[in-house]
């Protein structure tokens, strides 16, 4: 969470940083810009594919304006992009065998429906996770819970259900694994990927 | 998820006919009744089994003295009935002792502390391989059960086997488990795959190997096949697989949740938790994976069933109270009861073989450990305590031990406890990484190979 807003705030740092840079030393944006492609760690081959199909589209449209439309477009893609990795990389958390929504959890959920709202083109595969605590075939089914309450938040927000699948994985991939609840709070999640 | 099961309801009420018929019939008036097949809490019957004797002499073949009385001696251990004598107290070479009544020394024996000796003997002649056993009631200088078998030298551990089956049908009215297998879920090789093992942790093999992850195996009523969840396509979907044939099915592929299959114990039919319609309920299946019949609708999750011996009932996880709790379902009656009500956390039922104990898992202290109560609601107990987070129980056939996984000693591992709780010891399992979701098979006519 805090982790993913430091990294929205730095690629907006970054963006502005490049901005200058570039008036400075006068060179052509789109140098600048493929290091910076390279620095992102991408998680999913669908989120990875996304962002080559970006930047293509960015840099073509680039070549074709002035320095100054380049400079503030540029921003606004970095930015943009920078929401598409939020949307993945935010998961929204729960209480021990709890599949209910806290409020922090449906903040995140209203940022990730005004994303899906705004990207009609955007699928999301939800998947729902527990902590090691209980036993496995009941937190499969806590898992699926969990995916579906994310899932009828998106729908109740105005992301068509048809775009929206889930999947629960138990307790069977977490994120970490030390028998502590500085662990556990961060495997009872759901996390989001696009498709 | 973990179901034991017994074969079905009139083996089981054909093998109390022959305990009944065995304690009123057939043993003389005064006779001591060896094991009371309702107690748990037995003390152990100490018992002597010396190296068998080699008949033919060879050198070559005399290693097979001790092996044989090994398999027997662990086989006997194992079943937690009996306490097996060490074997560095007998008085007599057991190479030159006799194996027949008028040539046992029955003083010697009693005097040892055994109840009970066996005495077996071997010959081989090419690939002619025959075992004579005798049982014998050390108190009353008796022969008990005299078995000769004839088979090849590869078949020595199966043969062995084999007699002490027989000797669990003679002293307790009821064959033993020693041909049967547990499935069991290991993650020796970076992913999840279902595995069988001898009952007592032998004979490891990989029935899975699709390097995905595979979850719940559940073994059907007869033997022949098992369920299990499988992530191979992406979705948590039931699979059954034909343990003769190795031909795997995919049965159920619905949207959502497809997962905690439990067969019918009279065959054809298996209970199964479905979300497809955006909540996990629990629905009665036939082998193709056709919806027979819905067996819940709550807004809750309905999970992890496991039926009773006759198939009447099904108990199974609700958390429609908020917290999940052991519910028994009525099939026929469509009536509903929940049966736990201590604790905030109780999942994963397990109806013993002879229906009057259902196994369960629950919180404490922040632990997990195994409880048992009647289907009634009654005679509450813990049978675990104070050791790590024990999970997932299930019966062997026989109703006597129980199986189940504990982090113990670190990794998830599957141990064995006698019904009462005693007796906890971890399965002998070859094999690295964490074993879990244990389920025990039926007696098998054949062992799967």
């Amino acid at each position: 969470m805090g982790k993913s807003k430091a990294w929205v705030f730095g690629a907006i740092m970054l963006a502005m940083l490049l901005v200058l840079g570039v008036s400075c030393a006068k060179k052509t944006v789109t140098m600048e810009a493929e290091p910076m492609e390279e620095e992102r760690a991408v998680e999913s081959a669908a989120a990875q594919q996304s962002a080559e199909e970006a930047a293509a589209a960015r840099e073509a449209k680039l070549a074709q304006m002035s320095e100054a439309d380049r400079q503030r477009e540029e921003a606004a893609m970095m930015a943009e992009e920078a929401r598409m990795r939020a949307f993945v990389d935010e998961h929204i958390h729960f209480d021990f065998d709890k599949y209910d929504l806290k409020p922090k959890a449906m903040m995140i959920l209203d940022e990730k429906a005004a994303y899906l709202r705004e990207h009609p083109e955007v699928r999301v595969l939800i998947e729902g996770h527990c902590d090691e605590r209980g036993t496995n075939e009941y937190n499969l089914a806590l898992g699926d819970r969990r995916a579906n309450s994310a899932k009828n938040y998106l729908v109740r927000s105005g992301v068509a259900e048809s775009r929206i699948t889930t999947i629960s994985y138990g307790e069977e991939q977490p994120l970490c694994t030390e028998h502590a609840e500085s662990c556990w709070w961060r495997n009872r999640r759901a996390q989001f990927q696009v498709r | 998820m973990n179901f034991c099961y017994f074969r079905n309801r009139h083996i089981s009420l054909l093998c109390i006919l022959i305990f009944v018929l065995i304690i009123f019939q057939i043993r003389p008036a005064g006779s001591r009744i060896y094991i009371d097949i309702h107690s748990a809490l037995q003390e152990k019957i100490p018992i002597a089994v010396p190296a068998f004797r080699n008949e033919s002499g060879d050198i070559a073949n005399q290693p097979l003295a001790n092996n044989m009385a090994d398999i027997l001696s662990n086989a006997l251990s194992f079943s937690g009935i009996f306490q097996v004598l060490n074997p560095a107290v007998f008085l007599q070479d057991p190479d030159k002792m006799g194996i027949e009544k008028e040539e046992i020394k029955f003083s010697e024996w009693k005097f040892l502390g055994a109840d009970l000796l066996v005495r077996g003997s071997y010959r081989i002649q090419g690939e002619r391989f025959e075992v004579k056993i005798n049982l014998f009631d050390v108190i009353h200088q008796k022969l008990l059960l005299s078995r000769s078998y004839i088979n090849s030298v590869a078949s020595a551990r199966d043969t062995i086997l084999r007699f002490a089956d027989e000797l669990m049908l003679e002293l307790t009215g009821e064959l033993g488990i020693f041909h049967t297998q547990i499935a069991f879920v290991g993650d020796a090789t970076g992913k999840k795959e279902v595995y069988l093992a001898d009952f007592d942790g032998s004979n490891i093999r990989q029935l899975t190997n699709n390097g995905s992850m595979n979850l719940s195996p559940s073994w059907s009523a007869d033997g022949k096949q098992i369920a299990y969840v499988g992530y191979k396509r992406g979705n948590p979907d039931i699979y059954t697989v034909d343990l003769t044939s190795k031909k795997i099915e995919r049965i159920s592929m619905r949207p959502g949740l497809n997962i905690a299959p439990a067969y019918h114990p009279n065959g054809g039919k298996l209970a199964a938790t479905l979300s497809f319609t955006g909540n996990p309920e629990l629905y009665l299946l036939d082998t193709r994976g056709q919806i027979l019949k819905q067996l819940t609708l709550s807004w809750a999750i309905d999970v992890s069933s496991s039926w009773s011996p006759d198939g009447s009932k099904l108990a199974y996880v609700s958390n429609r109270a908020g917290k999940p709790q052991i519910y028994v379902l009525d099939v026929n009656k469509e009536t509903t009861t929940r049966l736990t009500f201590e604790g905030d956390y109780n999942t994963s039922p397990a109806w013993s073989p002879r229906g009057d104990r259902i196994l369960y898992t629950g919180i404490n202290d922040g632990k997990f450990n195994i409880f048992m109560i009647s289907p009634d609601g009654r005679e509450l107990s813990q049978l675990t305590g104070g050791e790590g987070n024990n999970e997932d129980p299930c019966w062997s056939p026989d109703g006597r031990l129980i199986l189940f996984q504990s982090d113990r000693q670190g990794t998830p591992t599957l141990w064995v406890m006698r019904a009462n709780g005693s007796d906890q010891r971890r399965l002998r399992l070859g094999l690295g990484g964490s074993h879990t979701e244990a389920d025990w098979s039926p007696r098998l006519t054949r062992m799967v190979p």
